[in-house]
């Protein structure tokens, strides 16, 4: 359980910061599923900074720990990304009630539905954000593999190799056969993209795990899937439906062209691919499909029994038509 | 069971979950043609009398306006979402039970590993099953079709 309140909050920072600390306002936000994410006023030393407090109420549910997500947020802010700066972090449960890390407060919206608003009442910030969103992308991708927490996973081939060994375990665990994702896995294997080295990568990067403000992009967050692999997986993610809240005359978040994308992604230093973007946005599209056919299996099978996961099952289909929709356009 | 057309009884069937049946029939019919009501219970479709109204679909109905009107404004943040998964998916169990439509196609036992032609040949009738799939779980997004996918890209 959770014993985040203002006075251990205060008194870890106290002890944390070496200066005299006091907390107020605590306000829990929605974001993230299991992560637990209040924003706070802190007081230190006179001064008055907003910060938030990232915390993970039980360790068996990490993806990754909290040591190697403040790693991946050091890269990616000495890289120049637009990410939240980290003020302190803990992995004692005895402190606050689980592990946890704090960060500087980012002023904006977060629900993928308020982003695709406020770029709509805001004229040009859509095309900003997804430019930020490519420059920003572009300086992480340049960086080397070297730099990643030790103990991230190295694949011994390429990103592709990898993508198309996923696709094969998802399609072996499905209840039932789909013959859509049969015909794209097809496709995925006929089309490989040639090999390229592989880079550090978010993992998540869409509408949703954005913060977006009237000035462009405040943060990209939730670095609990950063991995090695392909840059374009990175990119093409942004693409896909579901996170277009139904503004779909927008291929980027719901806000945005993907030439907002590209040219943020070349200012950046990235090197641009309308090909390889393509194949990962298929493969994206697929691999998600059979994410959602996952959680369904896994409520039927007692691992994690939900009602949302029971209705992960019945988007498949969703995933499905966009996937066929994806390499019909070929 | 089967019931000569000539008997009114057979002219009140309904087709589960979607018309109301006419309830002043009942006793009407029953009155002209003298039967007993354990008579008009044979003679009457079977389905028709295995379950009361509402039916399954009416249930699901109020189901999901319950939840939507009633129990989410009530409900902690938490709770509240999956109160609004469980009205969707009353509003998905509604519609897989109001369609009377089945789909049949013919798709090759699997289509990981041929050939060209048989994967475009497939292509059409797969497409066509996720357009059923779709028609109960989320009616509407194949609005969105290849061709405007395309379209926003150029």
């Amino acid at each position: 359980m959770s014993l985040i309140s203002e006075t251990t909050l205060g008194s870890y920072l106290s002890a944390a910061l070496r200066s005299d600390v006091t907390v107020a306002n605590l306000a829990p936000v929605t974001a993230g599923a299991r992560r637990i994410n209040i924003l706070f006023d802190a007081t230190i030393e006179g001064t008055h900074r907003g910060l938030c407090i990232t915390q993970l109420p039980n360790e068996g549910d990490a993806f990754r720990s909290i040591p190697d997500e403040v790693q991946w947020l050091n890269l990616a802010r000495t890289a120049g990304m637009n990410v939240a700066e980290v003020v302190a972090w803990n992995e004692d449960s005895s402190i606050l009630g689980g592990p946890f890390f704090i960060t500087q407060q980012i002023h904006g919206v977060t629900i993928p539905k308020h982003v695709i608003e406020l770029c709509a009442a805001t004229p040009g910030l859509g095309a900003k954000v997804a430019f930020e969103l490519g420059e920003s992308l572009a300086k992480l991708h340049v960086r080397s593999i070297d730099e990643v927490p030790a103990d991230v996973e190295r694949p011994p081939g390429t990103a592709v190799d990898a993508a198309l060994a996923w696709i094969d375990e998802g399609m072996s665990e499905l209840l039932q056969r789909s013959p859509a994702f049969e015909l794209v896995a097809r496709w995925l294997t006929n089309n490989q993209p040639s090999p390229v080295p592989t880079t550090p990568i978010h993992g998540d990067t869409r509408n949703g795990n954005i913060i977006v403000n009237e000035n462009g992009l405040g943060a990209i967050l939730d670095w609990e899937t950063a991995h090695i692999g392909e840059p374009f997986e990175d990119l093409a993610w942004l693409a896909q439906r579901m996170w277009r809240v139904r503004n779909d005359q927008y291929e980027i978040g719901g806000f945005a062209h993907r030439s907002d994308l590209r040219q943020g992604y070349e200012a950046g230093g990235g090197t641009w691919s309308d090909e390889r973007f393509h194949w990962w946005k298929v493969y994206r599209c697929v691999w998600w499909g059979l994410g959602l056919a996952r959680q369904g299996r896994q409520h039927l099978d007692g691992t994690f029994r939900s009602v949302i996961m029971a209705a992960s099952g019945r988007r498949v289909a969703e995933l499905e038509w966009d996937a066929l929709c994806l390499i019909e356009t070929t | 069971m089967t019931c000569s057309d000539s008997l009114p009884c057979c002219t009140t069937s309904t087709v589960r979950g979607q018309s109301a049946p006419n309830t002043s029939e009942g006793p009407t019919l029953r009155d002209r043609s003298g039967f007993q009501t354990v008579g008009y219970a044979m003679m009457s479709p079977v389905d028709e009398l295995r379950t009361d109204r509402p039916t399954a679909v009416e249930l699901l109905e109020i189901m999901a306006a319950t939840l939507k009107e009633t129990v989410v404004p009530a409900t902690a943040p938490k709770a509240q979402h999956q109160a609004r998964v469980i009205a969707n998916l009353c509003r998905v169990l509604g519609r897989e039970l109001a369609a009377n439509e089945t789909v049949t196609v013919p798709i090759p036992p699997s289509l990981r590993d041929v050939d060209d032609a048989t994967a475009d040949a497939a292509y059409g009738d797969v497409l066509e099953l996720v357009r059923a799939k779709l028609a109960v779980n989320k009616p509407g997004y194949d609005a969105h079709s290849a061709t405007q996918e395309r379209n926003i890209i150029a």
